[in-house]
């Protein structure tokens, strides 16, 4: 739960959608608070020169008693209502009251005495019967220079009622825009992820079966489209990989059905009849020539695997490959004597850190192929050097060569060349067992070869 | 009946051949697909046994040119590979029949058997000729109740004027489908044969089914057509 992308979305919506409601909500407040103040100001500011205007009007006449006199008991509208909550009053610089409006006159309650301000002066205070009150003071210089401290009060009872109500609001709705925004979320969460469950529904209905699959490119979505390539991309080299591994499986039943036939057929043939003691010798000699000829490649085949998954066991020590040239030369001397081959050997003696069986294996293959391919009379050279850190074998024969578009295939499983008159035998993995032997001690092997003239394979490998 | 065997893996075609031999056929061996192409084509055998894969000219590429040329002889194919398109593209090129390696060597005994009925107009394998009975399966030969031994070479050379019945079939004829293509033409080992032959069939029976037709050859016939 906690580690779906679906819900962290969710959660991260909520949190930036709570941070966004809660400051908007006490911006707003504020806003209509100061918006709500202001006009209230304005109207007090305007109630004041209402009252101050006359006052000072009526100085200069010389009428002012009689003017306070009025304002105290001849007022009309709301400042005449008992504790209406709209009040003024008009008191000496002493604190004297000279005046105040019916509305607190009626009540015999004054307001506090304000400080003499020649500019308005609002604050808010706690009016009569503890209603909270905004009040506005301002000095008036009289034409005789004396000063009057005019006040005039405002309930804000109405005003917090509606800040009230807007609070009110924003908690019901708050939470009520929360839940809707979840269910939102949710909705365009599992909406956006959609692309997401088609895909993975996709590769999961991949198997070995269909492993053309690819995700089209037209479905899906931009942000997906990277994955979808390396996707298919990644599918590329599986299907690749898997066909390999098929051929290679086919190819390996393949050889083996040869022998298997062989046998078969000896044994098929021999046991129709009565036969004497001798026939069914050579029949058991036969199939046992076909039964070695089976475990050879089950071998090779065994050794191709293991290089495949790297589990071939190599027991790197010293060797010379002089030495291991000499060897291979002692073992194939018959075979070469065998077609009138010469094998001639120079160079001087280079020591590499190798597995002995293979490092032997590998020449004795490519020695024993300079004489499979060659032609009677013809001669092998090899040559044993090192140069820049590397060692360097180079076998030379002056066999049938190898047409240069073939080339490149003669390290592939299971290949062999056709130019030859049906004398091969063999299961065709030698040289790709050769190449996984070098390339498993870091090495390297090349071909050059002209048709009629002969081939030479340089092996590479690194130096102790 | 001759076969023509042709595969590269001597020690699978000198078996095969001794199998067929030992069967009654004659049968001569090519290595690769050139070899076989040549003998296909210039000793007329009644069966060709054929591997796909072969050196220098590769099965299939043979068989399209035998038919190219009109040879129609019956080809059986072997071969290793045994995937329904492989199949399909070896019937398409010509062939008559298919077997996949390793093979049952019965198998392919009845096969070619099969082969050689497809091309007469004898459908069975138990073919009567009056009292004559021969079972080309068991190579069991009957004259009415007697059961009759023939060797390999005499049984062939009765099969071979069997599939021929009512037909005179010529000393060139028999020599082709019943010996080896080094035997001499000219000797009267065709005679030697027909005359141990009549001497086992005919001999002790008042119908006699071997005649010899004067300066074409010899024809087996029955009385009770």
């Amino acid at each position: 739960m906690l580690n779906s992308i679906k819900f962290k979305l969710l959660i991260w919506l909520l949190i930036i959608f709570s941070f966004i409601f809660t400051i908007l909500g006490l911006f707003l407040d504020y806003e209509l608070e100061v918006v709500i103040f202001d006009q209230l100001d304005r109207s007090l500011t305007h109630t004041l020169q209402t009252v101050g205007n006359p006052l000072i009007m009526e100085a200069s006449h010389g009428q002012l008693p009689m003017e306070l006199w009025e304002l105290a008991n001849i007022t009309t509208g709301i400042f005449s209502e008992r504790l209406s909550g709209h009040y003024y009053q008009i008191t000496s610089l002493k604190g004297e009251v000279l005046s105040r409006s019916p509305s607190l006159g009626l009540a015999d309650i004054t307001l506090p005495i304000a400080g003499a301000s020649a500019i308005p002066t609002f604050k808010t205070i706690r009016g009569p019967n503890n209603v909270p009150l905004r009040l506005i003071s301002q000095s008036l210089v009289l034409p005789d220079e004396s000063t009057l401290i005019l006040e005039v009060g405002v309930t804000l009872e109405d005003t917090y009622t509606v800040l009230r109500s807007f609070r009110d609001i924003v908690i019901i709705v708050f939470p009520a825009i929360f839940v809707l925004s979840a269910i939102g979320g949710l909705i365009i969460t599992g909406w956006s992820l959609r692309p997401l469950k088609m895909f993975s529904s996709k590769i999961g209905q991949i198997t070995e079966e269909n492993l053309n699959t690819r995700i089209e490119d037209v479905r899906v979505a931009r942000e997906l489209k990277p994955l979808a390539e390396s996707f298919n991309t990644m599918l590329i080299r599986i299907e690749d990989a898997f066909q390999r591994q098929q051929q290679f499986l086919s190819d390996a039943s393949h050889e083996l059905r040869t022998p298997t036939s062989i046998i078969k057929s000896y044994c098929d043939v021999t046991l129709s009849r009565e036969r004497t003691a001798n026939d069914y010798k050579e029949a058991m000699i036969k199939v046992g020539e076909s039964v070695n000829r089976m475990c050879d490649i089950i071998n090779r085949i065994l050794i191709v695997s293991r290089l495949d998954n790297k589990t071939l066991k190599l027991k790197p020590v010293r060797i010379d490959l002089m030495e291991v040239m000499k060897d291979v030369i002692k073992i194939i001397e018959p075979a070469a004597a065998n077609r009138d081959i010469k094998m001639s050997l120079d160079g001087r003696s280079v020591v590499i850190r190798g597995d002995t069986e293979g490092i032997t294996a590998v020449f004795t293959n490519i020695v024993e192929n300079g004489i499979k391919y060659n032609k009677p009379g013809g001669n092998i050279h090899i040559n044993v050097d090192e140069e820049n850190n590397q060692a360097i074998v180079t076998v030379r024969d002056t066999g049938i060569g190898i047409p240069s578009e073939e080339i490149p295939k003669i390290f592939e499983r299971f290949y062999r060349v056709d130019t030859s008159r049906g004398q091969t035998v063999g299961s065709g993995l030698g040289l790709s067992i050769v190449k996984g032997i070098i390339e498993a001690h870091g090495g390297r092997i090349d071909v050059e070869s002209a048709v009629g003239k002969g081939s030479t394979f340089r092996i590479f490998l690194p130096l102790s | 009946m001759r076969i023509l065997l042709v595969e590269d893996e001597r020690d699978l075609a000198a078996i095969v051949k001794q199998g067929l031999e030992e069967d009654g056929y004659t049968v001569e061996v090519a290595h690769d697909g050139e070899e076989g192409l040549y003998m296909a084509e210039n000793y007329p055998a009644d069966v060709i046994v054929l591997d796909i894969m072969l050196p220098v000219i590769d099965g299939l590429t043979l068989l399209g040119k035998l038919r190219k040329k009109g040879v129609a002889t019956p080809v059986l194919l072997l071969t290793a590979r045994d995937t329904v398109l492989d199949k399909i593209k070896g019937l398409d090129t010509g062939a008559d029949d298919y077997l996949t390696k390793p093979f049952d060597f019965g198998e392919l005994l009845a096969r070619v058997r099969s082969l050689i009925r497809r091309k007469s107009v004898i459908k069975e394998t138990l073919i009567r000729i009056d009292d004559l009975e021969i079972n080309t399966a068991s190579h069991e030969v009957k004259r009415g109740d007697k059961v009759i031994n023939l060797s390999s070479r005499e049984y062939a050379l009765l099969e071979y004027l069997t599939y021929n019945k009512e037909k005179v079939v010529s000393r060139t004829d028999i020599t082709e489908h019943i010996y080896h293509e080094e035997t001499d033409m000219d000797s009267n080992v065709v005679d030697v044969y027909i005359n141990y032959l009549r001497n086992k069939i005919d001999k002790d029976f008042k119908n006699k089914l071997i005649h010899t037709i004067r300066g074409a050859g010899y024809m087996l016939k029955g009385h009770n057509i």
